[in-house]
């Protein structure tokens, strides 16, 4: 590892396991080259990789900046959590985000969103919304043969490099915030908190051990959402983007490992899970491509209120 | 109604009014005293609409405003004389950190009022009321703190609306009692969101809803570095009402490069009626307008243009907010498909 100084505000914390191209994009995506309005040394990313088959290059991820470490690691069991906990325990920040599946690209404005939520409380909770890239969610899109390979094609195309706002013109929101993000959301898979309630919160919960975390993300996020004192921001401009990667939930026999992520869930904590209902605050830019998820999400909000 | 008086002064002679408000205003600032070092001043000009003046200045006060206390902020009335005073009392009871000035009315204009009125202020960050009938939704003062919590340079929008089905100066038949109706019935004093249910959006400056360039704001905060460094609120505004110099006033702020533009989509201003000089149905109100476009562009060369600039949202949207928001992100769509753009820059 390579430490380094000074001391950045945020530390997003990255787990990848076997998705080399996707995580490319993702950390890319990370990088001051594709992040606005921030420099190197305001944030770090700190890249976890469990050893798989299809690894990272260590050279490719340290040149995208000097903000960026790599740590590799063997990881016995299926879940992300040992890698997520073990980042955070490198990480730097007064903030610590979390993306837990490695295939979720951001859009430019995120880094930038999170440190300046950072100032509106002592204690925030940070959520970007979470689309699939595509037409359909990515279970539904495995079933009528849509491939990486395809996808990968059409972001080459789309030259989401040049302008990461072009991910909202072809995408639609995760299911875990289907209602739009005015109505409360299941999970955020870029969630960022004060250091501080990382610390409350002790981190992911190592307990959750099915593939890829089962409902783990969705638990620290209801936690954190809920902490006392917590104030959760939203940034409705931005987006976590999933790229098809035959990932945990999307890949075939979904419904089975569903089921089971939710018995433990259940089993962990002794109920069934609900999103946390608190209103989030919003912040930010909307371009254009991401107007239509506001205008839908303020058109749930408006039937349901 | 006439825009044009006979007896108004000179160049020189606003001038010299405007610096003889700003040494009163020294003098009502250095007497001062509570609260003791206010993050926050807004300055509220109120003339001739004591009811409507109360409930501004009440959805100002700190039992109504959320999340923030008397300590944060302290708000500024400056009344100009006429038959309908609020008068010092009515103010005050508003809460400690509140300041009541009776002012002499100098001419038409409330630029006067604004620069004594913003010379007494304290605090670093300041929030403009020019037209006191307007009142506030209930986490206005939260979010304009909020806003230079995230950059000392921040400039805050709170989203207009009427009160009323309709924009009031196109609809004779909305008048003080069906409006004072229409605000009974709704309790906004147990939630000021409510306000959002009565209400229509002022679409004759923000047409398009706030996720394009509006014109002005009529609850504008900016800091104080800033709006000195624009030279204030130009005393040669001399119209009824100011004419221009409020949409002047957020011109020159949002054109300042540093300048972070934020928008409030869960807020908004809501202007009661009060026989005001531009939202009043009278047949002289084109010629009024026509009045103060010409002297915009005597006093700047040109003619009034929008900024156009991206603002950041910031703040909760409750679902009374919504219909607005779904709104603005429609014709945010639908002008930038038409104009084939993607962002202003």
């Amino acid at each position: 590892m390579i430490r380094l100084s000074p001391r950045p505000r945020l530390s997003v914390v990255v787990v990848v396991f076997r998705m080399r191209a996707q995580a490319m994009n993702t950390l890319y995506s990370l990088s001051t080259a594709h992040q606005r309005a921030v420099r190197s040394s305001d944030y770090e990313v700190i890249v976890v990789e469990n050893a798989s088959d299809e690894m990272l290059d260590p050279a490719a991820v340290a040149r995208l900046g000097p903000n960026f470490s790599y740590l590799r690691r063997q990881e016995p069991g299926v879940s992300p959590v040992p890698a997520i906990n073990a980042g955070a325990e490198l990480a730097r920040g007064s903030q610590i985000a979390v993306v837990i599946d490695g295939a979720r690209m951001l859009t430019p404005g995120v880094v930038r969103g999170i440190l300046d939520a950072g100032r509106l409380a002592r204690t925030t909770v940070v959520a970007v919304p979470g689309y699939h890239l595509g037409d359909r969610l990515h279970t539904a899109a495995a079933e009528r043969g849509y491939t990486a390979a395809e996808e990968q094609l059409w972001l080459a195309d789309l030259d989401w490099r040049a302008d990461g706002y072009r991910l909202f013109t072809r995408c639609v929101l995760s299911a875990s915030c289907s209602n739009g993000f005015l109505m409360p959301m299941a999970e955020s898979n870029c969630v960022a908190v004060s250091r501080s309630l990382w610390q409350t919160l002790r981190g992911f919960d190592e307990r959750f051990t099915t593939p890829g975390g089962g409902f783990v993300n969705l638990d620290f996020y209801r936690r954190a959402v809920l902490a006392r004192s917590a104030v959760l921001v939203v940034l409705p401009g931005e987006g976590a983007f999933h790229q098809f990667h035959g990932g945990a939930t999307t890949a075939h026999d979904h419904e089975a490992a569903v089921a089971e992520m939710r018995a433990e869930y259940r089993r962990l904590r002794g109920t069934d899970y609900s999103p946390p209902e608190v209103p989030g605050v919003l912040l930010g830019e909307i371009h254009k491509p991401a107007a239509r998820f506001v205008e839908h999400s303020a058109a749930v909000l408006q039937v349901s209120a | 109604m006439t825009t044009a008086t006979a007896d108004r002064a000179s160049t020189e002679e606003l001038l010299a009014i405007a610096e003889r408000m700003r040494a009163e205003g020294a003098a009502a600032r250095a007497e001062a005293t509570f609260p003791a070092a206010p993050k926050l001043s807004i300055v509220v000009i109120v003339y001739k609409m004591s009811r409507q003046a109360e409930n501004t200045l009440y959805s100002l006060s700190p039992a109504y405003q959320q999340g923030v206390s008397a300590d944060d902020y302290e708000v500024i009335v400056v009344e100009n004389s006429s038959a309908d005073p609020l008068g010092a009392e009515r103010a005050l009871a508003m809460g400690p950190n509140f300041r009541y000035y009776a002012r002499p009315n100098i001419g038409a204009s409330p630029v006067p009022g604004i620069i004594f009125g913003v010379e007494s202020t304290r605090a670093p960050i300041l929030g403009l009321v020019i037209d006191g009938a307007r009142m506030v939704t209930p986490r206005v003062v939260r979010y304009a703190l909020d806003a230079f919590a995230i950059t000392d340079h921040a400039m805050v929008n709170v989203p207009g609306y009427h009160l009323g089905t309709d924009e009031q100066h196109s609809n004779p038949a909305h008048d003080e009692a069906a409006e004072q109706a229409m605000l009974d019935a709704v309790r906004w004093q147990e939630d000021g969101y409510r306000l959002f249910v009565i209400s229509s959006y002022f679409r004759g400056r923000h047409q398009h809803g706030y996720l394009m360039p509006v014109m002005e704001s009529n609850c504008l905060f900016c800091s104080r570095a800033d709006y000195e460094s624009i030279g204030g609120a130009d005393i040669r505004f001399d119209m009824p009402g100011g004419g221009m110099v409020n949409l002047d006033l957020y011109r020159q702020l949002a054109m300042l490069p540093h300048v972070e533009l934020f928008a409030l989509p869960g807020e908004g201003t809501f202007h009661q009626y009060h026989g005001g000089v531009t939202t009043t149905a009278d047949e002289g109100r084109e010629d009024m307008l026509h009045a103060f476009r010409e002297q915009y562009r005597e006093l700047r060369g040109t003619n009034y243009r929008m900024v156009e600039r991206e603002p950041r949202l910031l703040g909760a949207v409750t679902g009374w907010a919504t219909p607005m928001l779904q709104f603005s992100a429609m014709e945010r769509m639908r002008i930038y498909e038409l104009l084939g753009w993607d962002s202003w820059t």
